[in-house]
């Protein structure tokens, strides 16, 4: 912590960074530079602990890079938490205080719920892309849906949480066991004990998600900015606006949960729905025909033997 | 009406004959192919021999017939203004040189006694031949293809001699090369035969351009191409005013023409390759027939050849020296149709050499020598093609001999056909050749003989320059003068007739004297030929032996008709000159003689002989090595001219500016390449860092 | 009525990373099925920020689009597991790597450096202690060995022959390696 107040100090005086390059003192110099400088540095802590958990050859014996990324990686979603990140003037004030907010406005329980899933979640994502054998990435993947589950649950998503665990969880990860034991029954592989370009690839997912949060906080800064503010950098806010006002409003009270998405999907969505179900069918019919037809080639050929 | 219909007739049944064969011969008609072409010949030899009765009798003094098939090509209306005479046209100032010159070509044919000559020996000797190679070409695989393509020789060289002007001359000209080449090369799977082809056709293009550059020249002059306003006296002696060279000149450029054509000396390497066509080919085309066109366009231009005694010495000149060095050369061939191949020069030289005269004697003698020469020289390639074909396709005279006993048809009708051919007193091959040779004589006696014509026409004198404007000097030709020269072509002349006489009867006593001997090729073919080709021997043989003395000198007919188109020669009768007669039929036997000793028994004499003469027997059996100057002269320096006009296309222009601008597209790609490695991870990849930097640019760096 | 900023801002937080670190995994792993399961991981983060916008917007939207993403994953993972399939029968490995059939013709295939294995660890097998002499070993002429049977007889000549050597008396000689050879 005392890091991060050191730069943000050092953000703070324009004297203590004189001697850098123009270049760099003008980024510096920007108002959030300190909030950009933390979360880099807590999500580039996770891009260190995934990268040093992921599987790469010569290691046959030596296991502690994937304890210390591990560490690195737990560290860095308790990072997500609890460190502050400087609010800038236009922020809203109260929010902010940390990368994942604090949801005062909601009950504790749920905040809570929240970040017991969200950690759930991503620990087992991370867990899922390392580990060795496809088998515990399947189960982690398992889990991964289990905690996704309850975030939809959380988000009153009801059905689409059931869906999830008996659609994915139940059917399509126990698909996938299956065709990992038909397919590479001996568990983990050569290939699975390696990563390719793991520095490469890890790199690519701190830019990617550094600009994605990014993008949110962004966001967030003109959405407080924008609140009743002429002038505001949400050009999208009004058709936004429009279209909630036009759709049907989500009313646990009034309306049964599975009947009003039952309604909007066979109402609203009913060409959407049947384009969909003739695509699983394809999907099905295919799958029959790319899977079965060598079975049967092979079937005739040995019947012709015969 | 009868002549223009029978012009008419004539070309139409070889070329009738000719799509027939072409149509049907493969699939329907196959071994009996032979019919149409059989037939058409024949109808259009009686046709033709009714044409000869036609032009005979019609009641005209010149009766000059032109037939206009079609107008083929006319621009220009003016051009077919009736109140302007062709004449006049070409002499009014409108069209002078500058202005455009009307066009008007027709497809026409032109009927006289020249061409009715040609016209019946032509027809007659290819039905004849046509007959012949039905048995001769039996079980070849081409069949239909060889009747087919003699079939359209024989339209095309019908049509060159029926031409009426210089356009359609030319057309035909080079049809009948087109039909040369194609039967020449008629075995076409033999490397030699597609070679021998294609170099006759070479060497007969550089003869064509000389004629086309004359046709040009003659375009430009006259403002005309048709026989009918070139061969005006009147117009003659108008461009003879204008520029008296140009004369000269065209019939320099249509002399080339006629040297490629008729393989007269610096040409005349084709010939004698052409033989690896079939005999009958050789026969028809290479002996009797289309080598017999440039002495054809000689004659046909002698009212122009009459105005340029430089190119009529240089016809002489040629004719003569080529009969001499193609003599030479068939001394010691030993290849009987290549014997008979420079035999055929020879000739023709000597038709040249008459030609070249001016002389009206000279005129017909050439022509006299053409229709005689065609028969017995045909009858002599058949016979030899009989030869052949009975030793089962050896042609070497070393490897056969005595053949009398087991041919006697073939070595009777030879025989005939080579003292035809050696000059010996009743034959005819002595008429025509005594008539050359005397007119030869007179020539160079007589200091120059021009016929202008014009006003005063049939008028022929002695020195005589009556033409205004013929100040020019006395004509010399390599610094001879008309007298020196025609005495030393006289000479020369004579000793090729002993020539003559010498390597004819070689060839007779090689084949036919002797122990009998036959090669191992020959199998059980060795036996007289069938009737269907013994027959055509037997009537060949006949004309051989009457055609000269029926025709020629004791009756005067051939003179007479001939009469018909250029006057000069009906009325320039002279006697028999008794010093050429006396001196060619000595020179004659004395050959025959000194043949006979040497090959007429198996003797060492003749090596002996060749080892005095040394070097010379080399030269002549190595043909002078004329195809080997011939090749480093222009071959080699060619080749090696298309080697680097390759390169410069291939390798410069193709390879380095097309090529190298084509690769650098390629070569951009390059770099890049290595991107595309087929990994579904770098293209993940790629993407991500692609969304990367494009939401940053979108959102955050705005 | 929008929803709380808040738990929006979460969500989406928490949708991006699940994403990033399905993507990562995707271009890391090399195991058809776990790039695979990777991609449905990233579908998973997708489908998070749908739920998240259309509860923050009051709206069935959201889900229902996180219904058809469901389905489609589905179809997917159908196909595409019927392809692994295929791939499993043609007797080929799962990895990656092999199918690299669409480069350019004239790219080398990128072939990864061979593991870097762990010296194999010497097998130590139990063995008994020596018990009595030592065989005595007997030298015989080269040119005894002639009359030899041949060789798949002779493993058990051999064995015969070294029988033979270990009897102690010494004088036995080639006929009893002959009848040891044929025994």
């Amino acid at each position: 912590m005392k890091l991060f107040d050191w730069i943000l100090a050092q953000g703070g005086s324009s004297g203590g960074i004189s001697h850098l390059p123009p270049g760099l003192r003008d980024m510096l110099e920007q108002p959030h530079a300190g909030a950009i400088l933390r979360a880099l540095v807590i999500l580039g802590c996770g891009a260190v602990g995934v990268y040093l958990m992921l599987p790469r050859s010569g290691e046959t014996d030596k296991r502690w890079p994937r304890f210390l990324g591990g560490v690195l990686a737990t560290l860095a979603l308790v990072f997500l938490v609890t460190t502050p990140i400087p609010a800038g003037e236009s922020s809203i004030p109260g929010r902010g205080a940390t990368l994942l907010w604090p949801l005062d406005d909601q009950s504790p329980a749920t905040g809570y719920t929240f970040f017991i899933l969200a950690f759930i979640s991503l620990a087992s994502a991370v867990m899922m892309i390392t580990a060795r054998n496809p088998v515990y990435s399947a189960l982690w993947f398992a889990l991964v849906l289990l905690g996704n589950s309850g975030l939809f649950l959380l988000q009153r998503a009801d059905f689409l949480s059931a869906a999830t665990v008996i659609v994915y969880a139940g059917a399509i990860v126990v698909t996938f066991l299956f065709v990992i034991m038909l397919a590479q029954p001996t568990g983990a592989a050569a290939f699975d004990r390696r990563s390719r370009e793991p520095l490469l690839s890890t790199a690519t997912g701190l830019i990617l998600a550094a600009v994605l949060v990014g993008t949110l906080h962004y966001a967030a800064r003109h959405e407080g900015a924008g609140v009743n503010t002429v002038g505001s950098h949400r050009p999208a806010q009004e058709s936004i606006d429009r279209f909630a006002k036009t759709s049907k409003r989500l009313s646990l009270e009034s309306d049964p949960h599975v009947a009003g998405l039952g309604k909007t999907l066979f109402v609203d969505h009913v060409v959407s729905v049947e384009v969909i179900g003739v695509l699983l069918l394809a999907a099905v019919v295919g799958a029959v025909l790319i899977a079965g037809h060598p079975v049967a080639h092979e079937k005739a050929g040995h019947h012709a033997r015969q | 009406m009868a002549t223009e219909w029978l012009a008419r007739l004539i070309p139409l049944f070889p070329l009738v004959a000719c799509l027939i064969t072409l149509i049907f011969g493969a699939k329907v008609l196959r071994e009996k192919s032979h019919w149409p072409a059989i037939l058409g010949c024949a109808l259009s030899s009686l046709c033709s021999l009714a044409l000869v009765f036609a032009v005979r009798g019609s009641a005209e003094e010149h009766p000059v017939q032109t037939v206009t098939i079609y107008k083929w090509l006319a621009l220009d209306s003016v051009a077919r203004d009736p109140a302007q005479s062709p004449a006049a046209a070409a002499a009014s100032p409108a069209t002078s040189p500058g202005a455009t010159p009307p066009i008007d070509f027709s497809i026409a044919l032109r009927v006289d006694s020249l061409s009715a000559t040609m016209l019946a020996m032509l027809t007659f000797v290819a039905t004849l031949v046509a007959i012949y190679a039905a048995g001769y070409m039996h079980d070849d695989r081409g069949y239909c293809r060889f009747f087919t393509e003699v079939s359209l020789f024989v339209f095309s060289m019908i049509m060159l001699v029926l031409s009426a002007n210089f356009l359609q001359l030319y057309m035909f000209w080079e049809a009948v090369g087109l039909c040369s080449y194609l039967l020449i090369g008629f075995w076409y799977e033999k490397p030699s035969a597609a070679a021998a082809g294609k170099k006759a056709f070479l060497v007969n293009r550089i003869g064509d351009f000389g004629f086309a550059v004359g046709v040009f020249l003659i375009w430009v002059h006259f403002r005309t191409l048709d026989f009918d306003k070139v061969l005006d006296r009147d117009v003659i002696a108008r461009v003879y005013q204008e520029n008296p060279a140009m004369i000269a000149l065209i019939c320099v450029c249509l002399f080339t023409g006629a040297v490629g054509k008729s393989a007269q000396f610096p040409l005349h390497v084709w010939l004698p390759d052409a033989m690896e066509g079939p005999t009958p080919v050789s026969a028809l085309i290479h002996a009797a027939t289309m080598v017999t066109a440039g002495v054809y366009l000689v004659a046909r231009c002698t009212p122009l050849f009459w105005m340029a005694p430089e190119a009529q010495m240089l016809v002489s000149f040629i004719g003569g020296f080529t009969a001499l060095l193609a003599a030479l050369i068939a001394l010691t061939q030993t290849d009987l149709k290549r014997v008979l191949a420079y035999s055929t020069v020879s000739q023709l030289g000597y038709m040249f050499l008459g030609l070249g005269t001016g002389l009206a004697s000279g005129i017909a003698g050439g022509m006299f020598h053409l229709v005689t020469h065609a028969f017995f020289k045909a009858l002599l390639f058949l016979g030899a093609g009989s030869v052949m074909h009975a030793m089962g396709g050896v042609i070497d005279m070393r490897e056969f001999s005595g053949l009398r006993k087991k041919m006697p048809q073939t070595y009777m009708t030879f025989l005939i056909g080579a003292l035809a051919l050696a000059g010996l007193a009743p034959l005819s091959g002595f008429w025509s050749k005594d008539t050359i040779l005397s007119a030869v004589h007179e020539a160079g006696h007589e200091p120059a003989v021009v016929h202008h014509g014009g006003a005063h026409p049939g008028e022929h004198e002695a020195g005589g320059r009556a033409l205004a404007g013929f100040t020019g000097a006395e004509p010399k030709l390599f610094g001879m003068t008309r007298g020196s020269l025609y005495t030393l072509l006289f000479w020369m002349g004579s000793f090729t007739a002993l020539l003559t006489a010498f390597y004819t009867f070689r060839a007779v006593f090689m084949t036919f004297w002797g122990p009998e001997k036959i090669p191992h090729a020959a199998g059980h073919h060795a036996h007289e030929s069938p009737p269907v080709m013994c027959i055509p021997l037997w009537i060949l043989a006949i004309g051989a032996v009457g055609l000269g003395a029926v025709l020629g000198h004791p009756t005067g007919i051939f003179d007479s008709f001939l009469g018909r188109t250029i006057p000069q020669i009906a009325e320039g009768h002279h006697g028999t000159d008794w010093f050429v007669v006396i001196l060619s039929t000595v020179f004659a036997v004395a050959g025959i003689g000194a043949a006979f000793v040497m090959y007429g028994a198996p003797s060492s004499l003749p090596d002996r002989i060749a080892a005095i003469a040394g070097p010379l027997t080399a030269l002549s059996r190595n043909k002078f090595y004329l195809d080997e100057i011939y090749a480093a002269l222009f071959v080699w320096p060619l080749r090696a001219l298309a080697s680097l006009s390759r390169f410069l296309d291939w390798g410069v222009i193709d390879g380095l500016l097309v090529g190298g601008i084509g690769k650098l597209p390629g070569l951009a790609g390059r770099l890049p390449r290595p991107i595309q490695n087929g990994l579904v991870q770098f293209y993940a990849l790629a993407m991500m860092l692609g969304l990367g930097v494009l939401l940053w640019v979108l959102v955050i760096k705005q | 009525m929008p929803g709380s900023e808040t738990v929006l801002n979460n969500y989406l937080i928490v949708g991006a990373l699940l994403f990033t670190l399905g993507l990562v995994g995707f271009l890391t792993r090399r195991n058809l099925i776990v790039m695979f399961l990777c991609a449905e991981l990233m579908l998973q983060g997708v489908s998070l920020t749908l739920v998240a916008f259309g509860a923050y917007h009051g709206t069935w939207g959201g889900q229902v689009f996180a219904i058809f993403s469901l389905a489609l994953a589905a179809a997917e993972a159908g196909i595409a597991l019927a392809l692994f399939v295929v791939i499993f029968k043609r007797g080929s490995s799962l990895d990656i790597s092999i199918w690299q059939d669409l480069r350019e013709a004239d790219q080398p295939a990128i072939v990864d450096e061979p593991d870097v294995e762990a010296p194999p660890v010497e097998q130590q097998w139990p063995h008994l202690t020596v018990a009595g002499p030592l065989p005595r070993r007997t030298t015989e002429p080269k040119e005894a060995r002639h009359d030899r049977p041949p060789a798949p007889v002779e493993i058990v000549s051999r064995r015969a022959d070294a029988l033979v050597n270990t009897l102690p008396s010494p004088p036995r000689g080639r006929g009893a390696g002959g009848e040891g050879g044929n025994s």
